[in-house]
């Protein structure tokens, strides 16, 4: 347990604004996937996801 | 007892309950809430890693912040975001967030009281002498006095925030670190202190 120092104040000062940057940042990676597997479709996303993890940088 | 209980009692077990009742009278001590569980889908399991605690700070708040001590003795402050679309998020605003954290951090290690000072001071930040030995009195800090007309000879002093650190020689104000790590499955974030006392080399910033 922690008595005093800068840890837990700090977190408790700014782990709301990176939540909600993040959730932000979540949705709208969620929204670009979904546009991008709309247009053409949800293998060549996967697939291109594939290609890329691999090291196939094209 | 009577025949007829003790035959009764034979054909209805009083552990047995009627067969609408499919939920507990009263939540038993290891259940939570729907509501705070992740969803999952029917016929999937429940996934077994999840938030921990592993030194039981005052995190309890916010189990996705942890603060832990590596194996080199610097302390490190955990910050853990999920996300399945972590490869595609932009991390601009996140690594803009890490140094403003950093910034604070190093904001609060420069105090203004000398070593001098906090000794006249009767060492407010220090917990109290008590028969409990060093690491179970760490659980429960000495109070911060009050300010009053009660003040007396050898009270110990307060000071406003103790989530300062006072500056001495400027080395725990120079030494924090941050890093943005992505993964597939989300990013991690974290802060640490890398600052080691000259003599033993003691991770002191563990001990605040």
């Amino acid at each position: 347990m922690q008595a005093h120092g800068p840890w837990p104040y700090v977190a408790e000062e700014l782990l709301p604004e990176v939540h909600e940057a993040w959730r932000l940042g979540a949705m709208e990676a969620a929204r670009a996937r979904r546009l991008e597997e709309d247009q053409f479709g949800e293998a060549a996303v996967i697939n291109q996801d594939t290609n890329y993890e691999a090291g196939d940088f094209v | 007892m009577r025949l007829e209980e003790w035959e009764y009692y034979a054909d209805h077990p009083v552990y047995e309950r009627p067969w609408r009742d499919t939920r507990w009278v009263a939540p038993l001590e290891s259940m939570r809430p729907r509501a705070y569980l992740p969803y999952v889908p029917p016929g999937r399991n429940m996934p077994t890693e999840g938030t921990r605690e592993p030194l039981l700070m005052e995190m309890i708040g916010h189990p996705s912040v942890t603060v832990q001590q590596t194996s080199e003795g610097n302390t490190v402050q955990t910050v853990h975001l999920y996300s399945r679309y972590a490869p595609y998020i932009r991390l601009d605003q996140i690594r803009n967030m890490a140094r403003r954290w950093r910034q604070a951090l190093q904001r609060l290690s420069h105090g203004p009281y000398t070593l001098g000072e906090l000794r006249d001071m009767g060492h407010p930040y220090g917990y109290g002498t008590t028969t409990k030995i060093s690491w179970q009195r760490l659980g429960t800090p000495r109070k911060i006095p009050s300010f009053g007309i009660g003040t007396r000879r050898g009270a110990r002093a307060a000071v406003p925030n103790r989530a300062v650190i006072n500056l001495q020689n400027g080395k725990l104000e120079r030494s924090w670190r941050f890093s943005v790590m992505t993964w597939s499955g989300g990013v991690t974030v974290n802060f640490w202190n890398e600052a080691k006392s000259e003599r033993g080399s003691a991770p002191y910033p563990w001990f605040l």
